[in-house]
């Protein structure tokens, strides 16, 4: 805000001009009907407290401007979305009708959306901490940190020759298209530091890439097609709540729905059938069921024959190797079970397995994905609707990636090492075919990276779409590298965490504030974002804080930055379409999807639908010399779960009032889901001498939480649960207090970096 | 201009401060007419006054009129929000940062007071008054509860709590005067 | 002839409150007022904690205890049986509130008045539908025409619910199914 006095109004003298008489004046007022349509009379009447006006609702669809945004959060379903604004004020939120897949509805998240828009707390000005940790914060304008902000990385450039002490973590808190500007802006600056990889769904990534050449799952919406449904690992109930209405639909048409997870989840108590998986062992147990296959002879032979690479070593790997008994001794399933589903899932078709991330989280996720894929190619349910291995897919996210990919400037010194992948969305680097390349760090493991980086160690880091100290894993190993950063930007919303850490933290907008176009990893519809409200305060999307930068520091340094100077948001969204996207989603222009979310044109809504896979073979592949490669075992195999290290398995899924770090802190969220909880047994609850209510102690090598239990059957008498998320500033609950980050087995190959063991994880319990 | 309208204006001023330096201007501004506390550490104010008033933590004493209004202490642009936009627009006056600050900011509040005052000096007219009273009215059903909240605070800079108080009393004040 | 009313399918149902929580932005409640939430079953009903709901509100009834009892008339009765509440007339003396077994008055003490469900009357006279039905993402909680739609599968009085036939909430449910359970650890 400016400080001249009295510019902030429309001065009055000048609005009635300096040579209106009083009678004129006199004459303006009373000709608006000033005084009798004062606003809200009663205001003067009601005491002290009253409020001005009751609740409104709805008021009739003329009231409002409607636009059409999207969700763009990390979930599956990323829904289509209306904003009704009035007065240039967003008032409520609706989910898109003209997808199918979001049918007009949000989630309880979606819904509070509004609050985290108009929250008096949201991060409103660039602001500085005098002092990391002091919680002493002044305001400094966009120019003074974008001084800052360059004049830093010029002085690494100065000292190092490189800019890879430049480190930037980014993840998946928003996943508009126009917000890979952030590694945009890195690009351009030159080669830097990147922490690489997803904490999420990597393992089985790699092991779909070396099955079948691709993660390519079918239309989620052709679940209704489905004979049969195992929902492995997965929790659609909480993480994909569009997904329901089509896995009750094929039940609803006679499909059967079993539910394989350790803990009796919301989606377990829709299904037909539940089984409590020891963690760890769904690959133990997908190979149980392999072999079933081949004792009844069910397998697809045809199809094995025609697309199956190595399936016959695989085969002889399953009759020597492998028994029902073992399977269900590993798994706690009972023998008798495993046999009956089995062939019955055989026996229908089509039949498909939704393939869950968390089922992946372990030290030997990749490999039980694998065999879980294999299972699913032995029954022939590959490449047809209604069935297919599903895991996610990035079949649409076919873009220009125009806020991606910049140039270094010339004469941009990097990194000479081998490097993989920056992340799964890495489309390649664009530009120059230099010699050199970003210096590559495992994001799931940033403390240790950062506490053994040398030459040059990482000085300065800029966060955006994360929540480093929230999500990121070993708390207190964090603290303890961030001491090495001479300077951390963050770019969010709300104070988190993260923010405590920062040197600088620079304020972003909202969805409704910002320009973008939102695809998902699951469905395949399209959705614009159009700008529905101004930006609030002083904030920026990210695309505008990278062009902003480039301003600044070429006018400090020319030459030092690629990015587009004075960029406008909305061109460099239209810039990301192209031909094969308006092909693709059968549209002439971005303006279509002005008229609501579109649906890719598929050739048919099963992947691998012409059994063309990917890999070198072009068939499945059983046997995978990549995985090889990689380091792994070629042919799929059994791998060993992670050895517990505490006494009780410690389950941390997603919450459904949260997403990561986002809604859980928002006061309307608190309203259904006020407090974290543990959840234990009662048997367990017994031996603890643990009522409902009580507050407990959960800890393990890493650290300690403490919160009140719940008893409840729904876990594993030898379980702890408690759902991840972040309560706000004020609660310091965090369940990645007490994961440690042991790598999952898979993720290099497509994703640069292994992921993490997150439900590989042990801990304590007692009464606090 | 008059000791009160100057205050007002000053008032305005300090709230709308992006720092310290602006800060310490209003504030000289305020202590030739009232007496002040001395301040030693301008940073020291400047701390205390963005964990109130601006962040980036969730802020101690949210300055915007609709929060203590309209029962929900946590969304800006609320009804009353409105109701102040349309208000102003009775004056002929709109804020430049149109649903980007909100309406019911106590510096832009305090503007429109000042603006109606400077007006009145020029052109005694009752609907002018009628509508100073209606601010002044407006006002005064939230800063008290605005400077309460200030107060409750633990380790908040002095001066701040003089600028609270002298906003109370200028507000008292002219409200005596309107009646 | 209309008669609507909500259905709850707790067989559907997935818990997820995005029912709950379409109302809050719908009306932008303040802190703490909740119109519309998820009632967990018992244990007797239900044998798994916090895996079925009735998903609930105001059960808009024939014979609506809030309106009788109350001194202003804030309540009115639509010819299509929406029980409409008048937070301009209420006074806010809470003997809705005492009248009601089924808790769809709230109090908000800082406004000093009564609120309830309304079935988003505004939305349904454009030819919509209320804002937690639109919501649901398995049908679970459906709008029903009790004089035109077939409601025979559904109960008026599930367990758990309270049994006023003399008010005639016309809310109709549907039961949950517990699955096959196998188990590891017990």
């Amino acid at each position: 805000m400016q400080e001249k006095h009295g510019s902030g109004n429309k001065n009055i003298q000048q609005t009635l001009g300096s040579k209106v008489s009083r009678r004129d004046f006199l004459k303006m007022m009373t000709a608006v009907g000033a005084i009798a349509a004062l606003p809200g009379n009663g205001l003067l009447r009601r005491g002290p407290g009253a409020s001005v006006m009751p609740s409104t609702g709805y008021e009739g669809k003329d009231a409002y401007q409607v636009f059409h945004n999207a969700c763009p959060r990390n979930c599956y379903d990323t829904c289509g979305m209306l904003s009704y604004v009035k007065d240039g004020v967003l008032k409520f939120v609706e989910g898109d009708p003209a997808s199918t897949f979001t049918r007009g509805g949000l989630c309880v998240k979606g819904y509070s959306y509004p609050r985290s828009v108009y929250s008096p707390d949201r991060i409103k000005y660039p602001m500085k901490q005098e002092g990391r940790g002091t919680g002493n914060w002044v305001r400094i304008s966009w120019d003074e940190a974008l001084d800052t902000i360059a004049k830093k990385v010029l002085e690494l450039k100065e000292q190092d020759g490189s800019l890879l002490g430049l480190g930037m973590t980014k993840y998946s808190g928003n996943f508009g298209i126009t917000h890979y500007g952030v590694e945009g802006m890195m690009s351009s600056l030159g080669y830097t530091t990147r922490f690489v990889g997803t904490p999420c769904w990597p393992a089985g990534i790699d092991a779909q890439n070396f099955d079948m050449g691709n993660m390519w799952c079918n239309d989620p919406e052709d679940m209704v097609h489905s004979k049969y449904i195992i929902i492995w690992g997965a929790n659609p109930s909480i993480n994909s709540i569009h997904s329901m209405k089509y896995i009750n639909e094929a039940k609803r048409r006679g499909a059967k729905v079993l539910v394989i997870d350790p803990i009796f989840t919301q989606t377990a108590a829709k299904a037909n059938e539940y089984w409590q998986i020891k963690p760890g062992a769904d690959g133990a147990l997908a190979l149980g069921m392999a072999r079933h296959l081949l004792d009844k002879k069910l397998e697809d032979k045809a199809w094995l024959e025609e697309n199956g690479e190595g399936y016959s070593e695989f085969a002889s790997y399953l009759r020597r190797e492998i028994t029902v008994d073992w399977a269900a001794e590993q798994s706690g399933i009972p023998a008798e079970r495993i046999k009956q589903i089995t062939e019955e899932f055989a026996s229908v078709k089509p039949a498909t397995i939704w393939l869950g991330y968390g089922l992946q989280r372990h030290t030997n996720g990749g490999a039980m994905v694998r065999a879980i894929d294999a299972f699913v190619a032995m029954t022939g349910n590959i490449g047809k609707v209604g069935g297919g291995a599903r895991y996610g897919h990035l079949f649409t996210w076919g873009f220009n990636y125009n806020a991606l990919v910049q140039s270094a400037p010339e004469g941009s010194i990097g990194y000479t090492g081998v490097t993989g992948p920056m992340g799964e969305f890495d489309t390649g680097q664009g530009g120059n075919a230099a010699t050199y390349t970003d210096r590559a760090f495992n994001i799931n493991k940033i403390a240790q990276e950062i506490l053994d980086a040398k030459e040059p160690p990482v000085r300065m880091l800029y966060v955006a779409n994360k929540n480093v100290l929230s999500q990121d894993f070993d708390r207190n190993k964090i603290i303890e590298a961030f001491k090495k950063l001479d300077l951390i930007v963050v770019a969010d919303l709300f104070f988190n965490p993260t923010v405590e850490q920062a040197d600088i933290v620079l304020p972003t907008t909202t969805l409704f504030e910002d320009w973008t176009v939102n695809v998902s990893y699951w469905h395949y519809w399209m959705s614009i974002n159009e700008q529905a409200i101004a930006p609030m305060y002083e904030t920026k999307s990210d695309i505008e804080i990278a062009s902003a930068l480039s301003a600044k520091i070429n006018s400090i340094k020319a030459g030092s930055c690629t990015f587009p100077e004075n960029i406008d948001p909305k061109e460099m969204m239209i810039k990301e379409f192209n031909d094969g996207i308006y092909s693709l989603f059968g549209i002439n222009s971005w303006e279509d999807l002005k008229n609501g979310a579109r649906k890719a044109k598929l050739v048919s809504s099963a992947s691998w639908s012409d059994n063309k896979f990917g890999t070198p073979s072009g068939k499945y592949e059983f046997k995978s010399a990549i995985a090889e490669e990689y380091g792994h075992s070629a042919l799929v195999k059994y791998k060993e779960p992670r050895e517990a290290y505490a006494s009780y398995r410690l389950l941390t899924p997603h919450s459904m009032y949260g997403l990561h770090s986002q809604f859980q802190n928002l006061d309307w969220m608190l309203d259904y889901n006020p407090e974290p909880l543990a959840y234990i047994h009662p048997k367990l609850a017994r031996e603890k001498g643990l009522v409902d209510g009580d507050t407990v102690r959960v800890y393990n090598k890493t650290g300690e939480v403490q919160l009140k239990v719940s008893v409840n059957d729904i876990v594993p008498a030898d379980t702890i649960l408690m759902y991840e998320a972040w309560y706000g500033q004020n609660n310091p609950f965090n369940v990645n207090i007490l994961v440690d980050d042991e790598s999952s087995d898979m993720g290099k190959y497509k994703t640069g970096a292994p992921g993490v063991a997150i439900h590989d994880q042990f801990a304590e319990i007692e009464k606090a | 201009m008059s000791d009160f309208i100057q205050s007002i204006q000053q008032l305005s001023a300090f709230f709308f401060a992006s720092d310290a330096k602006g800060m310490k201007t209003a504030y000289s501004e305020l202590a030739k007419i009232h007496p002040a506390p001395a301040v030693d550490d301008w940073s020291s104010v400047e701390f205390s006054f963005n964990r109130l008033f601006v962040g980036p933590r969730a802020l101690l004493a949210p300055p915007y009129a609709s929060i203590y209004l309209d029962n929900d202490p946590n969304r800006v642009m609320n009804e009353s929000t409105m109701q102040i936009r349309q208000f102003y627009g009775l004056l002929g006056l709109v804020s430049p940062w149109l649903n980007k600050i909100p309406d019911d900011h106590i510096a832009l509040e305090l503007d429109a007071l000042w603006q109606i005052e400077t007006a009145l000096i020029n052109s005694a007219s009752p609907q002018l008054s009628d509508m100073r009273e209606y601010l002044l009215e407006h006002l005064q059903l939230w800063v008290p509860k605005f400077r309460q909240r200030v107060l409750s605070i633990d380790d908040i800079h002095p001066a701040i709590h003089h600028i609270m108080d002298l906003l109370q009393q200028t507000l008292t004040t002219a409200l005596q005067d309107a009646e | 002839m209309t008669r609507y009313a909500f259905s709850v399918n707790a067989e559907l149902c997935i818990g997820c409150s995005s029912c709950g929580m379409a109302c809050k932005n719908q009306y932008n409640l303040d802190p703490g007022m909740v119109w519309r939430k998820l009632y967990p079953l018992s244990e007797e009903i239900y044998p798994h904690k916090d895996r079925a709901f009735y998903s609930l509100a105001c059960n808009h009834c024939s014979q609506p205890a809030c309106l009788e009892g109350c001194p202003v008339g804030a309540y009115t009765q639509r010819e299509d049986g929406i029980v409409v509440h008048n937070e301009d007339v209420c006074i806010g003396c809470r003997n809705c509130l005492r009248n009601c077994p089924f808790g769809a008055p709230r109090y908000n003490e800082e406004e000093g008045h009564v609120e309830k469900c309304s079935m988003c009357w505004q939305r349904i006279d454009e030819g919509l539908l209320p804002a937690c039905v639109q919501a649901c993402p398995t049908n679970a909680l459906t709008l029903v025409d009790l004089d035109v739609d077939d409601v025979s599968s559904t109960v008026q009085y599930p367990p758990g619910f309270p049994y006023r036939p003399d008010l005639e909430p016309s809310t109709r449910f549907v039961l949950p199914v517990a699955p096959k359970i196998v188990r590891r650890d017990v």
